[in-house]
């Protein structure tokens, strides 16, 4: 039986139940797509067929022994930071270009031993650091909606995976909106959880009080199954929430009659395309249609949350990125005398422009005299936004908004590192205050997708999956997707 | 709303930043991180109008979320030979690298 390239993970897992297809023949089908569709698309930078023909093995022979879960035999790919024990692992960059991790991540852990496919490594911006994928140093990615727009980034190659049916789902990681902005440029569905319920061991930091790891799939239903799997408390991630998690899917199908949703109104104003503000009051209207009461909300500290992040990342991310010094793994220049012309070199050559750009601005930032004015001043900041959001949470359960500024922009069209900062202004508030939040697609301007935010208080994943679930099986969306 | 130019940061500033983090740039590059930073610099002064007396910092967004210790407990780990897999120069069961001590000092 053929298997649409976007069917869901609930598809493709009927159709193996009931044998109607093997894993096999589902991961050969995902491997020809690869291999006619990947080299204009550039949305995997490394693939694994041999490891995954392995695994599509074990998958029909736990299906033959009934020993099965939903992610069984379920072609995926994981975005090129999440480590992956003996399976090149680059981080987008130079500087990891030849690093193969010993040990998994503990999400690739419970993927494994769920019985998913690794099919390959997205693609990515270096480091997770840009919101195009242009700063990948190996290739950039494009959207398949239209191969002369940006995919958006940092998880470029996952979102535009999912989007042309290369893998079944994939997982981002989302420090300022990489998992959300993407889902959004190539209309799929991407979920930010909260900070920490999510395993971060083996995910290559950047900026650790914001990095989250989230899936990205076809559909809302999809998401909540890959995050039943990969939540949960973790000993190695001392940031991990020690809390029980409920089954995600579980009220998914229950109507929103009594759900209180606010409309964030700063995110309304004239910096949106009014196109994209139509859609996503659109999307609202049908909320509303579907039982929700909407009110609006305002939320203007939530505005500086674009500032704070300037400060905060860099920062953050010039202390993690003082390990790569080419002693222990990755790139390293060892043609030279001494140890610290070694790791001049080595940092010159091995981080791109952008990657570089970050370090110096958050090693100023740290640096001796400034760290009151600018680290503590913003993590202060941090904490009124934070404050500003358990305060709407006191009258509505969600919060609902566009996932960005504008539909996804040319290859080359943003120079400005600034302008391109910009476009996260709606997604970064989330991840400053450690919420989740979900992007999913709600229309289409000039045939390029438009994505839905909707944002919760820390752990209301159950709610925000159960009001994006409601939403899009009110729509035609999966009927008129790629 | 100002209409000064963004601050420029001096060479010298930009280049001190540069031997802390230890990164090498040209004179071109240098000169355009003067101008990105300062225009990064700028674009964070919105900060400063906004009244943070007695706040608390957030080390990190969720207040449920602090630092723990495991307990001290021996555990596995990873082998000699994992652990020096990737290491660009290696000396038996030793990273190698290069020499520390410049000949002329």
């Amino acid at each position: 039986m053929p298997i649409s390239p976007n069917a869901s993970i609930l598809q493709i897992h009927k159709a193996l139940q009931s044998r109607e297809i093997s894993a096999q023949e589902i991961l050969e089908a995902h491997i020809q797509r690869i291999s006619a569709l990947d080299s204009n698309l550039g949305s995997y930078i490394t693939t694994t067929f041999e490891h995954a023909l392995e695994q599509a093995k074990d998958a029909d022979k736990a299906f033959a022994d009934g020993n099965y879960s939903y992610l069984t035999g379920i072609p995926m790919q994981l975005k090129d930071n999440i480590s992956t024990r003996d399976i090149l692992t680059t981080c987008g960059s130079k500087m990891l270009s030849n690093y193969y991790p010993p040990y998994n991540a503990t999400v690739a852990n419970h993927l494994e031993n769920a019985g998913s496919v690794l099919l390959g490594k997205g693609n990515m911006d270096e480091f997770a650091m840009g919101s195009s994928n242009e700063t990948s140093a190996f290739k950039p990615v494009r959207n398949p909606w239209n191969n002369v727009k940006v995919p958006g980034g940092s998880s470029g190659g996952p979102a535009a995976a999912v989007s042309a049916g290369l893998a079944s789902y994939s997982l981002g990681s989302d420090t300022g909106g990489s998992i959300r902005q993407p889902a959004s440029f190539c209309g799929v569905v991407g979920l930010k959880p909260t900070y920490g319920l999510v395993s971060r061991f083996g995910l290559v930091a950047f900026a650790s009080s914001l990095d989250q790891i989230g899936p990205i799939t076809n559909t809302v239903k999809d998401s909540a199954i890959v995050l039943n799997t990969i939540a949960g408390y973790d000993p190695l991630d001392s940031t991990s929430i020690n809390k029980a998690v409920p089954d995600y899917t579980s009220k998914l199908d229950d109507n929103i009659q009594k759900l209180k949703v606010g409309v964030v109104k700063e995110f309304f104003d004239s910096s949106i395309d009014p196109r994209v503000s139509h859609s996503v009051r659109n999307a609202i209207q049908q909320l509303e249609s579907l039982g929700a009461s909407v009110t609006e909300i305002s939320l203007p500290t939530s505005l500086s949350a674009l500032a704070v992040y300037y400060i905060l990342a860099p920062s953050e991310c010039s202390a993690n990125l003082a390990r790569y010094d080419g002693v222990k793994y990755g790139f390293s220049e060892t043609s030279v005398e001494t140890i610290d012309k070694a790791l001049d070199l080595t940092r010159k050559n091995g981080f791109g422009e952008e990657v570089k750009r970050r370090i110096m601005m958050g090693t100023y930032a740290l640096s001796s005299g400034y760290y009151d004015a600018y680290y503590k001043k913003a993590q202060q900041v941090r904490t009124l936004i934070r404050q500003e959001f358990e305060k709407a949470f006191d009258k509505v359960d969600i919060l609902a908004l566009p996932t960005t500024p504008n539909t996804a922009f040319d290859i080359g069209g943003i120079a400005d590192p600034i302008a391109m900062h910009a476009n996260d202004i709606c997604t970064i508030p989330a991840n400053i205050a450690g919420i989740p939040g979900i992007s999913v697609p709600c229309g289409l301007v000039e045939e390029l997708p438009v994505g839905l935010q909707l944002l919760g208080p820390p752990l209301s994943e159950e709610t925000l999956l159960q009001c994006a679930h409601n939403y899009e099986s009110s729509t035609s969306w999966l009927d008129n997707r790629l | 709303m100002s209409s000064e130019p963004p601050k420029q940061l001096s060479i010298e500033e930009v280049l001190n930043v540069a031997r802390l983090c230890h990164l090498e740039f040209s004179d071109d590059e240098l000169n355009q991180l003067a101008q990105d930073m300062a225009s990064l610099i700028k674009e964070v002064d919105v900060l400063r109008e906004i009244n943070t007396d007695n706040v608390t910092p957030s080390a990190h967004a969720v207040p449920t979320v602090h630092s723990v210790m495991r307990e001290d407990i021996p555990r596995e780990s990873l082998s000699q030979e994992d652990v020096l897999k990737n290491a660009p120069m290696k000396d038996g069961f030793f990273f190698r690298v290069a020499q520390v001590m410049d000949k002329s000092s």
